[in-house]
């Protein structure tokens, strides 16, 4: 198990490498630059700007300056937000992303396994219907849909809940915002639990439980759960991208102050340093989440430990 | 003849049976089960009885579908689908349909141990082989921890499973098939119970494995009652005392072991023992000491003898020729890659209108074996001969070209046919690759011909593969690979998917069209009886070496090398009165990995005849008589000269 | 067998109630684009002619505002229309771009094994551990606003990536299976192998993905346009209106439901209809 981790963990530095590579080198071969506005600046300050942020060196020079920053933690000055630099625009924005993403993914794994759990035991009951039902929608809603209607119920209608903004520690603000990012990653978890329970439920091994007369529920917490598990946490790496992308979309809504937005600004303004920093974050998440989800992967069934990745 | 109505009421217990006084364990009377299906009741299980008495083992027989394994999940609740069963089954005196689930979870596993088919998949993955059989103990007996765990151990000796101690911690895809069997075997027998259920226990091992399995099976079978459910009268002649034959759902034939298997009534349970009248008669059971007087054997009138050719007689150049082959491929174990090497100095030549069959345990290299001689897998060493021309000589179109000589049908009939092609494009795929001058009608003329041929009717043409019955896509396989003419054909497993009745047409078919086309056959099969039948020479394959080469009816009658007499004898064989005491002879064991291959004699670990010489150097491939060759360091004669020296 | 395929028709049975929804989804699918093609012609009034009598007019059939206007007195119903016409239009070319490289991607890399599959396949994996929308939308910023076109290439060039991955996993068991071995054994050429029985095998396959990305592309045009990054003004496409009735949800709140209420009908009839093709064609993968 610790051998298979092991070489998980190796096998991402040179993928985050890659990655790093080809968006810096995509990202300045956009046309436009970091400078280049509506009134275009004086000649003179435009070469000091693009002197101060080394702009007019070769670009394989600015790479390995950038690597050089990289490796020492310094992920460079934003080029647009002149007070600020990357480290600490991510500094301000992490928590309020994170604490919205963590909550939606909380949110939708403690009702989508229950529902997911409940709907193949009743399997073409009602509640297994209405379960289906519900996942069927809630995947063909979009977040920018679902977040001003839930805005427009709760807040404009019924003024139970704020509309927008944010204010650290209170978590009124925080219940829209998280129901709306959590919504299809719900449907998806509930319908994966579904699926995967009944495939393990007809598995000759679950047979061969009940044929010792182990008992029902016996049977489906020791035997069954840990492999009908198996595709939600397959399902939880894409999962966290799609909470990623869909908080872009929710920041947006509720006008919290996230890391999204800088994502969007940044590469609307050429901010070079601010969008590597982003494409950095959430690559380097996306991978660890995928990295977690194989490991448990790895400790729901054996099998998987001792092949190669 | 399913609608003459079976006989419910048993045949009359054989005397020695009621003067035991035996008790009844198992009552089953009138059971019935019925699957809801779309059209209303759909039934899969009529009116069936019978009843399992202690100290005595009951084999239900009958193909696949026969209702058989329905019956018994029906009656311990574990139907998967909704039915409607009617009818009693009695455990010891106590009905158990309409028991509720609580009160059957108290009988499963307690009084009635179950042991399935497919022992990997009947074990749960993610929990070590130790937990999953103090489970039962704990629950059952209300066992502490401790306690189970050492019972556990016990049980694991009692099945003797080597190196129990460590199987404790281990899960159940580390071990081996035959290992897991064995584990299934304790936990059913975790809790004493008074039935025992054998669903074809088995079928998923080789014969070598089998035999192990049937022999531990027979120790277990005295202090309680067994219901041993197979398709393979081999398996119920070395442990049954009683006999049941099922077809369709219904019981057609009851009786003592002895009685069914020697005088059968019924038509159908001679065509499930292989026999049709003639035979029968041809080959009385029990008589002779070798295997050869067991098995019916039918070979053909006039078949080329391989040695006659000499210097002044030159052999015509071999169809297919294999000189030194080796295969191996790629197996990552954690960081590191080894090399498995599948086939390693393969030397055969396969004549013109020949059969050579390939026989051997599974892994032994025997699928791979056709692979390279197709060279559909390229040899790591060695080279391959068509009709003396090397396929890796010639360039592509040449080379596919030259495949039209040479042709394969697959161990899995479904499998190989393309399943959106009509029965018709698949057998006219080799005609329109390699004969594109034929037009429309001439193709479908071909095409006709050889379903004919082949035993199948000509409004099978517009059907797809999955509209088939396993024989008849097993037919479509041949003749698809027939239609050309090859003048080499490859049979990799061709009749092990196949039913006991269907598996005897399929293998007369390749007979015939050997026969009339003069075709060379190598003929893969690890199922002893067919190769017997139809091949005139023999080559046994051990974890991909060579350990054997010899004329059929020599390799039966007297094998050389010590694996090969214990491959015979493993071989279940459908006589009451000499099974029993040939499972008691096998001592084979546990074949090592191919990944750990021993040093010296690959077969030294398992052999009875093991020496220090097998284990410093492999031995030598070297004729042992007439057309027959070996590869052991004690064959007889060879022992002789290691003394004198 | 009798019994185990028994079950199995039983069980496939209370698996597949989703059939008459999937009858409903296509003629809601056939429905909503017959509409988008003529549905405008229907009413008096042009996608972008303002209307100063009816500023954010709610819906009406007097004035023949049927939906109501925007701000800007444009006629809703019209451009709703508009906004279905281009989202599935953009929908269905993204599709048709990335199943196109999706599937020679993966059956090329399935088929040819080795070091090429390996290279192949590990392209796809880095693309892959980004979040999909994330390279959209750096791609649609960098490269794509005021072009459809690179709109569409932006979506449709990380679409084709799950496609990638499933067509090759098929290919690769489908190259396993003996049939293919037996196609070889015949004589046939790779190519041959390759249009006569991997192809033709995937297209259930390929056809459940197909209409499951559908929705998929719609979705990133409309989140690209929703953030402003997508369709410009004075065009509109589904996600455009959203965001415009997502400001206004308060004076006008039938800007945001009629847009949505047509953009989520659109997306689950799709999903739906994927969904029943997959069990019909697909029944390994649930």
């Amino acid at each position: 198990m610790l051998g298979y981790a092991a070489r998980r963990i190796a096998g991402i530095v040179p993928v985050l490498l890659i990655l790093i590579t080809v968006s810096f080198f995509v990202v300045r071969l956009a046309p436009g630059g970091p400078f280049d506005q509506a009134r275009p600046l004086p000649p003179r300050t435009r070469a000091e700007l693009e002197q101060l942020y080394g702009l007019n060196r070769p670009l394989i020079v600015q790479y390995w300056h950038y690597l050089q920053g990289l490796a020492h933690g310094d992920l460079g000055p934003s080029f647009k937000m002149h007070d600020d630099t990357v480290a600490g625009l991510i500094a301000q924005g992490l928590p309020v992303s994170l604490t919205l993403g963590s909550s939606a993914l909380a949110l939708a794994l403690l009702i989508g396994v229950p529902l997911g759990l409940w709907a193949a035991l009743g399997r073409g009951g009602a509640l297994d219907h209405a379960v289906c039902a519900f996942a069927a929608v809630s995947l063909a809603l979009p977040s920018f849909v679902t977040g001003p209607f839930l805005a427009l119920a709760f807040g404009l209608w019924l003024h139970w809940l704020p509309v927008a903004g944010w204010q650290a520690g209170e978590p009124r603000y925080l219940i829209l915002p998280a129901v709306t990012l959590a919504l299809p990653v719900c449907a998806s978890v509930a319908r994966l639990m579904r699926g995967g329970m009944l495939d393990v439920i007809e598995a000759s091994f679950v047979r061969s439980a009940r044929a010792r007369g182990l008992g029902r529920w016996r049977v489906l917490r020791h035997h069954a759960l840990r492999p009908a598990l198996v595709p939600v946490v397959s399902y939880l790496g894409p999962a966290v991208a799609s909470l990623v992308t869909g908080s872009l979309v929710v920041e947006t809504v509720f006008e919290l102050p996230g890391t999204g937005r800088y994502l969007v600004q940044g590469a609307l303004n050429r901010d070079y340093t601010l969008v590597m920093g982003m494409v950095l974050l959430y690559g380097t998440l996306t991978l660890l989440c995928n990295l977690a989800a194989d490991l448990i992967h790895a400790w729901l069934d054996p099998r998987v430990r001792g092949e190669h990745a | 003849m399913s609608s003459i109505r079976p006989p419910v009421e048993p045949v009359a217990l054989p005397a020695s049976r009621a003067a035991a006084g035996a008790a009844t364990v198992l009552a089953v009377e009138d059971l019935s089960v019925a699957f809801r299906g779309a059209e209303g009741l759909a039934p899969a299980v009529e009116g069936l009885s019978f009843t399992v008495q202690r100290g005595e083992c009951l084999g239900i027989v009958g193909e696949s579908g026969a209702g058989k394994t329905q019956a018994f999940l029906a009656a311990l609740g574990l139907l998967a689908s909704p039915a409607h069963v009617t009818g009693r089954v009695r455990l010891d005196g106590q009905e158990l349909l309409g028991l509720p689930e609580r009160a059957l979870d108290r009988i499963r596993g307690a009084r009635v141990g179950l042991v399935f088919q497919d022992p990997m998949a009947s074990l749960t993955p993610h929990l070590r082989i130790g937990d999953q059989l103090a489970e039962p103990l704990r629950r059952h007996l209300g066992m502490g921890a401790r306690e189970a765990r050492g019972r556990a151990l016990q049980l694991l000796e009692r099945v003797r499973l080597a190196d129990a101690a460590r199987r404790m911690r281990q899960y159940p895809h580390e071990l081996s098939g035959g290992m897991r069997q064995r584990v299934m075997i304790a936990i059913a027998l975790a809790c004493d119970p008074q039935l025992l259920i054998l669903d074809e226990p088995t079928s998923a091992l080789d014969v070598t494995l089998q035999a192990q399995i049937l022999n531990l099976l027979a120790e277990f079978k005295r202090e309680r009652g067994v219901a041993l459910i197979t398709h393979d009268f081999g398996v119920v002649a070395g442990l049954a005392d009683q006999v049941a034959v099922m077809r369709a759902g219904r019981l057609i034939e009851q009786g003592s072991t002895a009685e069914v298997l020697k005088a059968p009534r019924e038509p159908y349970t001679r065509q499930l023992l292989g026999r049709d009248d003639s035979r029968q008669a041809a080959s009385p059971p029990g008589s002779g000491a070798g295997l050869g007087a067991l098995l019916p054997v039918t070979l053909p009138a006039s078949r080329p003898r391989v040695s006659e050719c000499s210097p002044a007689h030159p052999c015509p150049t071999p169809r297919l020729a294999l000189s030194g082959v080796g295969v191996s491929f790629p197996v990552a174990r954690g960081w590191r890659r080894q090399a498995l090497r599948a086939l390693d100095g393969i030397d055969l030549t396969l004549g013109a209108g020949e059969a050579l069959g390939v026989v051997g345990e599974s892994g032994c290299g025997k699928s791979t074996l056709t692979r390279a001689a197709l060279y559909l897998i390229r040899p790591a060493a060695g080279e391959v001969l068509w009709m003396g021309r090397s396929p890796a000589d010639l360039p592509g179109g040449e080379l596919r070209r030259l495949r039209r000589e040479l042709q394969i049908v697959f161990q899995d009939p479904l499998a190989s046919l393309d399943p959106h092609l009509t029965v018709q494009r698949l057998v006219a795929e080799p005609l329109e690759i390699h004969r594109p001058q034929l037009d429309a009608s001439g193709r479908l003329e071909e095409v006709c011909g050889m379903l004919e041929r082949v035993g199948l009717d000509r409004s099978l043409l517009t059907r797809r593969p999955h509209e088939l019955s396993g024989g008849q896509c097993q037919r479509v396989g041949i003749a698809r690979a027939m239609i050309l003419k090859p003048r080499v054909l490859v049979c990799d497993e061709p009749l092990s998917a196949l039913d006991a009745p269907t598996r005897a047409q399929v293998l007369a078919l390749l007979a015939e069209l050997r026969r009339e086309q003069g075709t060379s056959l190598l003929f893969v099969s690890h199922d002893l009886s067919s190769v017997q039948r139809l091949c005139d020479r023999v080559l046994v394959l051990y974890l991909g070496r060579m350990a054997e080469l010899a004329p059929a009816q020599a390799l039966f009658a007297a094998p050389h090398h010590p694996y090969t007499r214990e491959l015979l004898a493993a071989i279940a064989v459908a006589d009451p009165d000499i099974q029993p005491a040939r499972l008691a002879q096998v001592r084979l064991g546990e074949p090592p990995s191919p990944l750990e291959l021993p040093q010296g004699c690959a077969f030294r670990t398992r052999c009875p005849q093991a020496s220090s010489l097998c284990a410093e150097r492999a031995p030598a491939w070297e004729q042992t008589a007439e057309d027959r060759w070996a590869a052991c360091h004690h064959l007889r004669g060879r022992a002789d000269d290691m003394l004198l020296k | 067998m009798r019994g185990s395929t028994l079950a199995y028709a039983v069980s496939m049975r209370s698996r597949r109630p989703g059939r008459r929804a999937a009858l409903f989804a296509a003629a809601l699918i056939v429905l909503l684009t017959l509409w988008a093609i003529v549905g405008p012609a229907a009413s008096p009034y042009s996608p972008n002619g303002l209307d100063w009598h009816h500023l954010s007019a709610a819906p009406s059939l007097t004035d023949g505002h049927w939906l109501g206007t925007d701000p800007l007195g444009r006629d809703l119903y019209v451009r709703t229309l508009y906004g279905l016409r281009l989202s599935l239009l953009i929908g269905v070319l993204a599709t048709g771009v990335s199943v196109l490289i999706g599937l020679a991607w993966g059956m090329v890399a399935g088929f040819a094994g080795g070091r090429v599959e390996a290279w192949m396949m590990r392209v796809v994996d880095i693309l892959y551990s980004l979040p999909y929308l994330f390279i959209v939308l750096i791609l649609a910023t960098l490269f794509g606003r005021d072009s459809i076109t690179l709109l569409l290439v932006a979506i449709a060039a990380v679409g084709w990536l799950t496609l990638a991955r499933v067509v090759r996993a098929k290919t690769l068991s489908l190259k396993r299976r003996e049939f293919v071995e037996a196609a070889r054994a015949a004589g046939l050429t790779p190519a041959g192998i390759m249009m006569r029985h991997i192809l033709p095998n995937l297209a259930g396959t390929v056809a459940v993905y197909a209409t499951l990305m559908v929705p998929q592309m719609i979705t990133s045009e409309s989140f690209l346009s929703f953030l402003g990054l997508g369709v410009q003004e004075p065009r509109a496409s589904l996600g455009s209106l959203v965001s415009e009735g997502a400001h206004e949800m308060l004076a006008a709140p039938w800007m945001l439901l009629v847009p949505a209420s047509v953009l989520v009908a659109l997306l689950l009839s799709f999903n739906l209809l994927g969904d029943a093709l997959r069990d019909v064609l697909d029944p390994a993968a649930r």
